[in-house]
């Protein structure tokens, strides 16, 4: 079963090209608008990083179950409702495609950002783990609460409204993370460890309470 | 019941009133605006209590998909925002003389201002999701993780060490009449959260029913 939704998902990611170039086309834009505010202000590169992804991911993360919920497709959830144990299963597929998307467009904004800023890019080292762990923990959130607000007229605000206050602590870890991490040159071991806790506790929490949302 | 309960809760608030205002003394270091701490620690245990209602609705709704459960979590989402509100706006006008300044990124204050936001936005997706089953499960979920936040709050001293003032162990820095001032503050602003609770959870179960006419509805 783990295969068989997998394919439906990168099929519908291949079929969706659109959602992930408007998350690449809006990544680079806040990069140059950050690129531009930074010569008059100066904010570390991990920084204007994390939060541009953040940005960026809610508006992706908002498309999540569209092609499950659009008019033609409606039938792909009417199917996998009908086949026990998918619905749980559909939550690590669509949080493995989200975060891996993400990522993918953090690797691609990190280049940009390196070229942007003319930045050396030696925190690269050390800050790829609080980013990463910090995407999969947002990620999981997003995943859950995409559901919860698909096909609703005001659902580009309402995940913001639900993802960001929630994922307020895991936001501050990453951030207070990097930040340390400028000053020191290593990951900080006691903000990782929050970090790593939020994100953990977020994943189990919305894989737990994916089918409640999907399932009605 | 509901009579007889904010009968009680008034006659608690006067004596506490006149506690505040009478008994306890002045803090030596602090002054009179010490005596803002009853308020504010009285309110933050009622908005703990306010969010576990909420918290603890919520996951009954979800396990159980009962109505009543749901009407619980509304209400206290919303009475704990209030306190919480409460709690956030006495806090800067006690912090103000005693820190010098109305707002600093204490753990606390912080944690406080988290769980805030968190149950706000519990609050505009009820008004935001037209599908009723939809809201009900989404301000659910969000009402879980909300809840999951609150020990968050209460261990954020011990974890991030911060500056916040806390009264437990320091059981001889103040003397009985504060304590006394302290209870008597405490059981009436408890009192009055969870009548409002209770207020709240008839008005949303009359609404879910659309009966505002049954009898026996007080202050309908």
């Amino acid at each position: 079963m783990w295969s068989t939704l997998w394919r439906i998902e990168s099929r519908g990611i291949r079929r969706d090209v659109i959602g992930v170039a408007e998350l690449i086309g809006f990544v680079v834009l806040s990069l140059l608008i950050f690129a531009f505010v930074t010569r008059a202000v100066s904010i570390p590169a991990p920084l204007i990083l994390w939060v541009t992804l953040l940005f960026g991911g809610v508006l992706y993360l908002g498309r999540s179950f569209d092609r499950e919920w659009a008019s033609d497709g409606s039938r792909v959830l009417e199917g996998l409702r009908m086949i026990p144990g998918a619905i749980p299963r559909l939550f690590w597929v669509k949080w493995g495609s989200n975060s891996l998307v993400l990522l993918l467009v953090s690797l691609l904004a990190t280049g940009l950002l390196m070229l942007f800023l003319e930045e050396p890019g030696g925190w690269l080292a050390w800050s790829w783990l609080p980013l990463v762990i910090g995407l999969c923990g947002f990620s999981a959130l997003g995943t859950l609460f995409a559901a919860g607000v698909v096909m609703q007229t005001r659902r580009e605000y309402l995940l913001a409204i639900l993802c960001y206050p929630l994922a307020i602590p895991l936001i501050l870890a990453v951030s207070q993370c990097l930040t340390n991490g400028l000053a020191t040159g290593r990951v900080d071991p006691v903000w990782i460890k929050l970090t790593a806790g939020c994100a953990l506790l977020y994943i189990t929490v919305a894989s737990l309470l994916f089918p409640y949302l999907v399932e009605e | 019941m509901i009579r007889l309960w904010t009968f009680g809760v008034v006659i608690v608030a006067m004596a506490s009133g006149y506690c505040i205002l009478y008994v306890a003394p002045p803090e030596a270091m602090q002054g009179y605006v010490q005596k803002i701490f009853y308020i504010h620690i009285s309110s933050a245990l009622s908005m703990y209590v306010g969010f576990l209602s909420a918290g603890v609705g919520s996951l009954l709704y979800l396990l159980r998909r009962a109505e009543w459960a749901d009407a619980l979590a509304v209400a206290g989402a919303e009475v704990g925002v209030v306190f919480c509100t409460i709690v956030l706006t006495t806090g800067p006008i006690w912090a103000r003389p005693i820190w010098g300044v109305w707002w600093t990124w204490d753990p606390r204050l912080t944690s406080t201002l988290f769980c805030w936001l968190i149950f706000v936005s519990y609050i505009l997706v009820r008004h935001a999701l037209e599908n009723p089953e939809r809201r009900r499960l989404v301000s659910a979920a969000v009402a879980i993780i909300g809840l999951l936040d609150i020990p968050i709050i209460h261990f954020a001293v011990k974890l991030w060490r911060g500056a916040h003032p806390s009264v437990k162990g320091t059981k001889d820095a103040m003397p009985m009449e504060m304590y006394t001032t302290l209870y008597l503050t405490m059981t009436a602003v408890i009192g009055l959260a969870t009548l409002l609770i209770r207020l709240r959870y008839l008005i949303e179960r009359r609404r879910e029913t659309g009966n505002f006419l049954q009898e026996g509805m007080p202050y309908a």
